[in-house]
């Protein structure tokens, strides 16, 4: 008799809904991004415990956030830029459902936090736009942000202290009191920055290391900017050639997408670009200079590294246009790269000084997506996003 | 003053099961904690939302987390050896337990149950296709076609 009424009682109580919301979502954060994708189409109500904020948040205050790759491919043919995102098992890039959103069709500003990313100005039908939006790499949907007071396209934006830094991008029109504006988190605004002369004429890289943005002009002047003094001071001067791509940071060091499949490094205010060493295989995977001579004459494919940016674990991925089977065929290929940092001494006669030396190491290559052989292709953006 | 490790408590399930435990015990249970500290548990302590299968099953993991509870922080041999305990003795239960188990754990508030529990669930439902998960989970697909056609297509990233 006793057992038959535990029997009854622990029915009723048995089950996902028999918990609180707040424990459903405790069980739901360690879950990974594909199988949540899972749980929300098995209901309704499972949907909407993943679509909750709370859930994301819960993900970050326990560590179980997972980096996802996402990729913003302009395909010329197509009217508009179109997102992806990283399969991470399948390694493919996978299109994301666009909802109805304008986007900008090509030079806009972004910067990454928490789980998303900010899509700053850009040009719609060749004008500059005011727009501002947010892209939850989380749910996967687009929130329309408060407009910047100007339009801007191909300006510079950083992220320091809860507040976006956006520079220039607004043409002729622009002088110290609206060449700048600021994007305060708190208060959910934009205001205008008063920025004095010395000022980067048109920003062509930038990265903040502390707290402080790291740029470079089309002058190949290397300015300062701290948000504290609202000053750029000018510092020294790049003349190196091809070293004006896709910078990123990583541990300190400043990388960046060199020519023929190089990747090139530079502490940053040394500024002397030297090659990431132990990545032979990685040009050898690139085209060599025959092979690119006979691709001028023919189709118009750019085959060096199209793309470089860094994922969470603090890796390099890059990608570049493989044509592995035959004219026909033409795919995004796409590698992750760790990276070491040697430090090792170099004696000169008596003198002994320290030379250091970036190694980099391919953890995984391979083709992620399939690409229209005869319709050229522009990757806006790539990086990884928490969520 | 006794102990808290001679000091012995007695717990009692909503299904008349009573088990005597240590105060250490006790109190890794944080609503127990609270009881004893208000005094209030001169006898024995009815737990009204939880039945003596489950309480016998807590006060083993209790049990286990006191005697074998790391040295310190830096005691990753203790904290890996906890650690192996924990996920084969979670895998004596079916999902109907481990509802339950989740459920006691955070009436009785104990952290580390409730994440071990959760967590098994969490790891239940890898891989599984949207189906499997409606069987786990014992949940109905309440879709209309049109919305089953649009949330497929927003996860398809995943899918396909």
């Amino acid at each position: 008799m006793e057992g038959r009424l535990t029997k009854k009682t622990m029915k009723k109580v048995c089950g996902l809904w028999s918990l609180p919301d707040d424990v459903i979502l405790n069980c739901l954060a360690p879950v990974s991004r594909l199988d949540l994708a899972a749980v929300a189409m098995t209901s309704k109500e499972l949907r909407f415990h993943v679509a909750q904020r709370g859930l994301c948040d819960l993900r970050f205050q326990i560590g179980c956030v997972e980096a996802c790759l996402y990729v913003c491919l302009h395909i010329v043919t197509e009217p508009t830029p179109r997102w992806f995102i990283l399969h991470p098992v399948q390694r493919r890039l996978k299109p994301i459902c666009p909802h109805l959103y304008q986007y900008p069709d090509s030079s806009f500003s972004f910067v990454k936090m928490h789980y998303g990313i900010f899509i700053i100005g850009g040009l719609v039908n060749g004008k500059p736009i005011c727009d501002v939006s947010f892209f939850d790499c989380f749910e996967h949907k687009w929130h329309c942000i408060r407009p910047m007071k100007m339009a801007r396209a191909s300006a510079s934006a950083s992220l320091i202290d809860m507040k976006i830094y956006v520079f220039g991008g607004c043409g002729d029109e622009a002088d110290s009191s609206n060449w700048a504006e600021v994007f305060d988190f708190n208060t959910g605004t934009w205001e205008f920055l008063f920025v004095p002369l010395p000022r980067p004429k048109k920003i062509q890289q930038s990265v903040v290391i502390n707290n402080e943005v790291y740029a470079i002009d089309e002058d190949s002047q290397i300015l300062s900017f701290s948000p504290s003094k609202a000053t750029f001071m000018s510092g020294k001067t790049d003349f190196k050639a091809g070293s004006r791509d896709d910078w990123c940071l990583i541990g300190g060091i400043l990388f960046c997408r060199g020519t023929r499949g190089r990747i090139l490094w530079c502490l940053p205010h040394e500024l002397d670009w030297k090659q990431v060493m132990g990545l032979e295989e990685l040009q050898h995977c690139l085209p060599s200079e025959k092979e690119l001579e006979e691709v001028e004459h023919g189709t118009k494919v750019d085959y060096d590294i199209s793309k470089l940016s860094r994922n969470s674990a603090g890796n390099i991925v890059i990608f570049s246009y493989a044509q592995r089977q035959g004219p026909e065929s033409l795919e995004l290929w796409s590698a992750e790269i760790s990276l070491e940092h040697t430090e090792f001494e170099i004696s000169e006669g008596l003198e002994v000084s320290k030379g250091v030396e970036v190694r980099g190491k391919i953890e995984w290559s391979g083709a992620v997506y399939k690409l229209d052989p005869f319709a050229s292709v522009k990757i806006l953006f790539a990086g990884s996003v928490d969520g | 003053m006794a102990s808290s490790s001679t000091n012995k408590f007695v717990l009692k399930s909503n299904d008349d099961v009573s088990f005597e435990v240590t105060e250490a015990v006790a109190r890794e249970f944080q609503v127990i904690a609270h009881i004893i500290d208000d005094d209030c548990a001169k006898k024995a302590i009815p737990l009204s939302n939880v039945t003596g299968e489950i309480l016998s099953k807590m006060i083993e993991y209790g049990k286990k987390h006191i005697e074998e509870a790391p040295v310190d922080e830096e005691d990753e041999e203790g904290k890996k050896k906890l650690q192996i305990w924990d996920e084969e003795f979670m895998k004596q239960f079916n999902m109907e337990i481990v509802f339950q188990l989740i459920l006691a754990s955070n009436y009785l508030n104990n952290k580390g149950l409730l994440d071990l529990t959760c967590c098994t669930v969490a790891d239940h439902i890898k891989d599984m296709t949207p189906d499997e998960v409606r069987t786990l989970f014992n949940v109905k697909n309440d879709y209309t076609t049109e919305e089953e056609e649009e949330i497929r297509k927003e996860n398809s990233w995943a899918f396909e």
